[in-house]
């Protein structure tokens, strides 16, 4: 995390180094709520241009847990009107479903890929933003901590509790 | 299951960093927004005290017409109930009113219509 603090507000060249060392992590994050690159990107860049709205309140030594926080925010959001959406029947799949994989190999990629869709979605939200930043973003338990704003032993129960239930619905999960 | 399959990183659409910068500079600036959304409050309030003071002095027919009554003595409402049929023609208009009283079937309406010009 930056802990550059100098006192400064956030500048476009901050917020660019920012942007190159978090968009990755950060998409990664978004688009396990999403599950659709171009809405994770969206919704990535939405959170930076929150943020950059707000950089005269905002100290650059914190804001690599707000732009989490405001990334996790908006992608909750999205989630909900996507599922609304997709009820009233106005909105088509995520593109998961929707991709036909051609050689045998892919197929068994593709069917791997749809259950962990399918076990991380179902994990519940607290659970489920707790493991996905500590996998994909590589954020420490202290960091999430901040970015969430719950205790340190809370994140750990929590990513032991979301490891529980993934390894009941994939099986034991087994180190490379 | 493999970790490595669980927590596959996957590669964010190429060229995320320029989209960004597109983005941030094609919206107006955050004073120019400021400036829409209060123009925009300040239309609404207009709009809902425009409506709120025509209501206040909506006409109510009962006292347009005890206004313009030829007998202040008689007050409407309060005048004696004509024997029989009543016929209102053109000249009476403009002393008598017509109210209409609503019952609970929404089909069925009563209407009450008194007039300064009626003698006993």
């Amino acid at each position: 995390m930056a802990s550059n603090r100098d006192g400064a507000g956030l500048d476009e060249a901050t917020l660019s180094r920012l942007y190159t060392k978090l968009e990755k992590p950060m998409f990664n994050v978004v688009y396990r709520w999403l599950w659709n690159a171009s809405d994770a990107q969206e919704v990535t860049q939405d959170a930076f241009i929150k943020v950059w709205d707000a950089r005269d309140r905002v100290d650059v030594a914190t804001v690599e847990p707000l732009l989490y926080r405001t990334a996790l925010n908006l992608a909750s959001n999205r989630r909900r009107s996507s599922r609304l959406w997709r009820w009233v029947g106005l909105e088509a799949a995520s593109e998961v479903t929707s991709r036909a994989p051609t050689s045998e190999e892919a197929l068994a990629e593709a069917r791997t890929a749809e259950r962990v869709r399918a076990a991380i979605d179902a994990l519940p939200e607290r659970l489920r933003e707790v493991i996905v930043l500590a996998e994909y973003a590589d954020l420490s338990h202290g960091e999430i901590a901040a970015t969430l704003g719950i205790p340190v032993g809370t994140v750990g129960s929590r990513r032991n509790a979301a490891l529980a239930q993934l390894a009941e619905a994939l099986g034991p999960i087994e180190e490379p | 299951m493999k970790r490595s399959e669980i927590w596959k990183r996957l590669e964010p659409p190429p060229g995320g960093l320029a989209r960004l910068h597109a983005r941030m500079n094609a919206r107006p600036s955050v004073a120019r927004r400021r400036a829409t959304v209060a123009l925009s409050f300040a239309l609404a309030a207009a709009v809902l005290l425009l409506f709120f003071t025509s209501r206040r002095h909506a006409i109510d027919p009962v006292a347009a017409a005890r206004q313009q009554g030829a007998a202040p003595a008689i007050t409407l409402g309060l005048a004696p109930m004509p024997a029989g049929t009543v016929a209102i023609d053109g000249d009476d208009r403009a002393t008598t009113a017509l109210v209409e009283v609503r019952t609970s079937n929404p089909r069925v309406s009563f209407y009450w219509v008194s007039s300064t010009s009626w003698r006993d």
